[in-house]
């Protein structure tokens, strides 16, 4: 079989997965809803049919008797009850796992083909593995394998930067043979710019295969609490790159699972409170502003800032009866070991923090921000760039190199005056910014090159924060802000701390990205390594 | 000059299959994703043979085999029909609107070939 065909096999088959099981979801809204039943059969057929014909045996074995299962659905033999559908699911939940164990052979998943067959017809419902990941994408659309695509955009990457080579020549060229040439040069600069967009626009996914996995995850979790839950979703057409689609789904999940589980209220509690025993879960996205906005927000009991502020005080975060507004006071739940469900409930209590969700975000970029309302509910707010591959940045020359800072993360640059900058007795250098004491990292140092000058009152200290969290960095000077697509530095070198990648200038020179998160934490880990070597002195202290 | 075929089928895998089947016998392959699709294009590929599959979506291939039977040209052009029931009804059915044949999945390349084969075969005498 060729690898073509295994390839489209498994982009198929997880997308008739994936209908099925939306099928079942469905079906327990409109338990008798003929074209769901019928819909679910034909993926159910097809997989059959192409288990078959590929030789995934205990596929086509497994479908066999799905197949005939549903068939006693639609002669109206058996009725969608709750052990039924969950029958479904469990089904949907084994053909996920046989798809994957084919993509694998020959290992297998050690899913027990005759349980799984034998929970169709009795009550026994079948235990299987974790789900795989389905990263097919929408029918009608056509499927690319993602290196090509990336193959595509590191070209672009590159014509873009030859097309700015050839305009620095034409510019330095004499002004009798520039004029013929800058007609054509502005233009191919204008086709060019076209281009890297719309090929960067290849890589952007809509958000609803990110969005289609979350029904089922409110439909179990609401039952494990014993909640009665509706999801809403807008936006899912809304488009965003298919590295950060990736990589919010953890993200996601966990604001979905927690909306359920601590937001919404017990069916009793909340008729008691005048409300709906049903509670609402909304996911919305959209674009604005060149960024993408997800929202995540429930009608629950809303976060509760007395017990958030108690949380606060106990862990020393916040001395007693200091005086802060609500959103800084909201703010702590992001913080590491922050949490504030009474119990740990078997759901929530996977160990995965909100502080795990506003760094997932924050390392794509992204942020999050919280509304809530005592008894009416809470909105999480998550912004998050449209694209990985491209960064607006801002090149810093130290010597003869150049390092881009992406843009998002400086706060301010400042020319540092020689009584502002100390040496702690470790050696940690440090430059005193309005009566707050920052850390001073020495790039050059850090990255072993020569500076214009050692006297950090000679250079710039670049400020940038994450997490809240500042640093100073030293530099010779800054250059011009551009947008620059990012390259993975691994490829070509070894991975490398405090280093996100590289991107090729418009002379054709390799500029390095200082990754921020990295820096910082580099420094929070190890002071040692960005501290003075004893020998040396800091000409800039008199 | 090699026969023409059109492929009618939901499945990409499975259209991806057999095309790869029949050009490997040399005939040229058209692909339609559902039996709408296959009604608006048949006259313009104007097909030696049809394979259809049966289970499809909105319209099935049985009804396809009906329609297309209901335009002149197409009254005995050979349409056979992909199927991995090989229950008899189904076939009955099948041969009621007017079908020529049936292929059985799983089949494999060589054995669709040669139903491919005889079918036009008959045809051309």
């Amino acid at each position: 079989m060729s690898d073509d065909v295994r390839r489209m096999f498994f982009v198929e088959a997880a997308e008739l997965v994936r209908q099925f099981e939306q099928g079942v979801l469905r079906l327990e809204h409109e338990p008798t809803d003929r074209e769901t039943l019928d819909r679910m059969f034909r993926s159910a057929h097809t997989l059959k049919g192409l288990g078959g014909m590929l030789g995934y045996d205990r596929i086509a074995r497994f479908t066999h008797n799905l197949e005939d299962f549903l068939t006693r659905l639609r002669k109206r033999d058996l009725a969608v009850t709750p052990v039924v559908s969950d029958k479904l699911l469990a089904a949907a939940d084994v053909l996920g796992t046989l798809v994957a164990e084919a993509r694998e052979a020959p290992a297998t998943s050690g899913v027990d083909l005759d349980e799984a067959i034998g929970m169709l017809c009795d009550g026994q419902r079948a235990s299987v593995g974790p789900r795989p990941v389905d990263t097919a994408t929408d029918g009608g659309t056509l499927r690319v394998a993602t290196e090509k695509v990336d193959r595509l955009v590191d070209l672009v990457g590159e014509l873009a930067v030859t097309q700015s080579m050839v305009a620095e020549l034409v510019a330095r060229m004499g002004p009798a043979g520039r004029r013929p040439l800058q007609a054509a040069v502005t233009q191919m600069d204008r086709h060019v710019r076209e281009l890297q967009e719309r090929v960067m626009n290849v890589r952007m996914v809509p958000i609803r295969h990110v969005f289609a996995r979350l029904p089922r995850l409110v439909r179990d979790i609401a039952q494990a609490a014993g909640r009665r839950v509706e999801l809403e979703t807008s936006g899912e057409t809304t488009e965003l790159d298919k590295s950060v689609n990736e990589r919010i789904v953890d993200p996601l999940t966990h604001l979905v699972r927690n909306a359920v589980d601590h937001g919404i209220e017990a069916p009793e509690e909340r008729q008691r409170a005048g409300k709906d025993p049903v509670g609402r879960v909304k996911l919305a996205a959209y674009h604005q502003g060149g960024n993408v906005h997800i929202e995540v927000s429930d009608d629950g009991r809303g976060l509760d800032a007395d017990r958030i502020r108690a949380k606060a005080e106990a862990n020393g975060l916040l001395p007693a009866a200091a005086v802060v507004g609500e959103r800084e006071l909201f703010a702590f739940i992001f913080r590491p070991g922050f949490s504030t469900a009474e119990r740990v409930s078997e759901i929530s209590g996977r160990g995965v923090g909100m502080d795990v969700v506003a760094r997932s975000l924050e390392a794509l970029g992204g942020a999050i921000s919280i509304r809530t309302e005592r008894g009416r509910g809470t909105t999480f707010h998550i912004t998050l760039p449209l694209t990985l591959a491209i960064l607006e940045g801002q090149c810093l020359r130290v010597g003869d190199g150049v390092y881009i800072v992406p843009l998002a993360s400086i706060v301010e640059c400042v020319r540092p005056r020689a009584s502002d900058l100390n040496v702690l007795l470790n050696g940690l250098e440090t430059l005193t910014l309005r009566r707050e004491v920052l850390p001073l990292i020495r790039l050059h140092r850090l990255f072993g090159i020569e500076p214009s000058s050692r006297e950090a009152t000679q250079g710039l200290l670049v400020i940038v924060e994450r997490d809240g969290q500042k640093v100073a960095i030293l530099v010779d000077e800054l250059l011009a802000q551009q947008q620059v697509v990012i390259r993975s530095l691994e490829t070509n070198y070894r991975k490398m701390d405090g280093l996100a990648g590289a991107t090729i200038l418009g002379d054709g020179s390799v500029a390095l990205i200082i990754d921020v998160p990295g820096l910082l934490a580099s420094s929070r880990a190890n002071p040692d390594r960005l501290a003075l070597a004893p020998s040396t002195t800091t000409g800039g202290n008199p | 000059m090699s026969a023409r075929i059109l492929i009618v089928e939901d499945s990409p895998t499975m259209r991806m299959l057999i095309r790869s089947a029949l050009e490997q016998g040399g005939y040229r392959v058209a692909e339609s994703e559902d039996a709408l699709q296959a009604l608006a294009v048949v006259q313009e590929v104007a097909p030696d043979l049809v394979i259809t599959d049966v289970n499809m979506p909105e319209v099935d291939g049985i009804s396809l085999v009906s329609q297309m039977r209901t335009f002149p040209a197409f009254r005995s052009v050979p349409i056979l029909m992909l199927t991995t029931e090989s229950s008899e009804e189904a076939k009955e059915r099948g041969r009621l609107a007017g079908a020529t044949g049936w292929i059985t999945k799983p089949f494999d390349p060589a054995q669709l070939r040669e139903v491919v084969a005889e079918v036009l075969g008959v045809q051309a005498r």
